[in-house]
């Protein structure tokens, strides 16, 4: 009786022992699931992050370089305008003061010879004939010798040539412009032509005098 | 007495099935619970790294744009130094060029 009571207790303490090993069975693997889990997302979060971020980085790599690039870039834009600026703003000041050393030496005795060169050159260069020749209001109180002129002119171009002097006076510091009798066509010799004529020779030279290495 | 052993028996086997009963629901509870925390630990996660790649990335172009901006003022300032020499050799040969480029006409003529 006894020994039955205590196989008794024994099977209910069996199965209150089982139920407690499966219960901890059943609990200890929901544990290991949900570990696993939260590590699974975990390192599904670490990979796509990782993935963001070096895009992000990439990115942000990129835009430094066009960042530092640009700045770079603007600077030497700048710089190099400047000196540009100040280079041209000289040149333009070499044939400013050019024209008023030109406008001096218009002055002098030496310019009535060059102001006949000039005519004749400018007659030469029209091939001769019936020529209107124009000055500014100063050189024409010089009186040229405009028949002399023609005469040169004729036997230098085997061509009858006749030069008037215009009733109309050009612009600027000196020199001659002359026309075909009936205007149609005209040679400007005046200084201020000339220096415009030789511009990308005195922006060379200037340059080279002033702005090489 | 039999009837006791067998009833004490079914009242030990009720209490083994709800104690496992029990630990379903709680391995329920579990798995639920980390379903929640598995998605708060993915963007956690996912936040921290991708913040500190962004942290990264704004240090990356703040220090470009540092570097940039000295650069550029090196630059300009090598060309004021520049201009500085070139209004000096203009001031030196000005008078020069000027004549140089006045003989340069009347010579033509």
């Amino acid at each position: 009786m006894v020994e039955s009571a205590e196989g008794v207790q024994r099977l209910l303490d069996r199965i209150a022992k089982d139920a407690e090993q499966e219960s901890d069975e059943i609990i200890a693997k929901a544990r290991e699931v949900a570990l696993a889990l939260i590590k699974k997302k975990e390192d599904e979060a670490r990979e796509k992050a990782e993935k963001e971020s070096k895009t992000i980085l990439t990115q942000a790599n990129e835009e430094a370089d066009r960042i530092k690039k640009s700045a770079i870039a603007e600077a030497k834009i700048k710089a190099n305008w400047t000196i540009l600026s100040e280079k041209d703003s000289t040149v333009e000041r070499v044939v400013h003061e050019v024209k008023e050393e030109l406008q001096k030496f218009t002055k002098t005795k030496e310019y009535r010879s060059v102001l006949e060169a000039l005519v004749l050159d400018g007659v030469k260069a029209m091939g001769g004939g019936d020529l209107e020749v124009l000055f500014n209001k100063n050189d024409s109180k010089l009186d040229i010798d405009l028949n002399a002129i023609s005469e040169k002119a004729s036997k230098e171009l085997g061509k009858p040539t006749k030069l008037f002097a215009s009733k109309q006076n050009a612009e600027g510091i000196g020199g001659s412009i002359i026309k075909t009798a009936d205007g149609k066509i005209a040679i400007d010799n005046t200084l201020d032509r000339l220096i415009e004529r030789r511009r990308k020779d005195i922006t060379l030279k200037t340059a080279k005098m002033l702005f090489s290495e | 007495m039999a009837d006791e052993t067998f009833k004490r028996i079914l009242e030990a086997e009720k209490k083994a099935d709800e104690k496992l009963m029990d630990a379903k629901r709680r391995a329920m509870e579990i798995e639920r619970e980390a379903e929640a925390k598995s998605t708060q630990a993915h963007d956690e996660t996912y936040e921290k790294i991708v913040e500190d790649a962004k942290r990264k990335a704004d240090e990356v172009v703040r220090k470009a744009t540092e570097e940039g901006t000295a650069e550029a003022k090196r630059i300009i300032g090598e060309s004021e130094k520049t201009l500085t020499e070139i209004r000096a050799n203009v001031k030196a040969n000005i008078r020069k060029a000027i004549r140089s480029a006045v003989d340069m006409i009347v010579a033509e003529v």
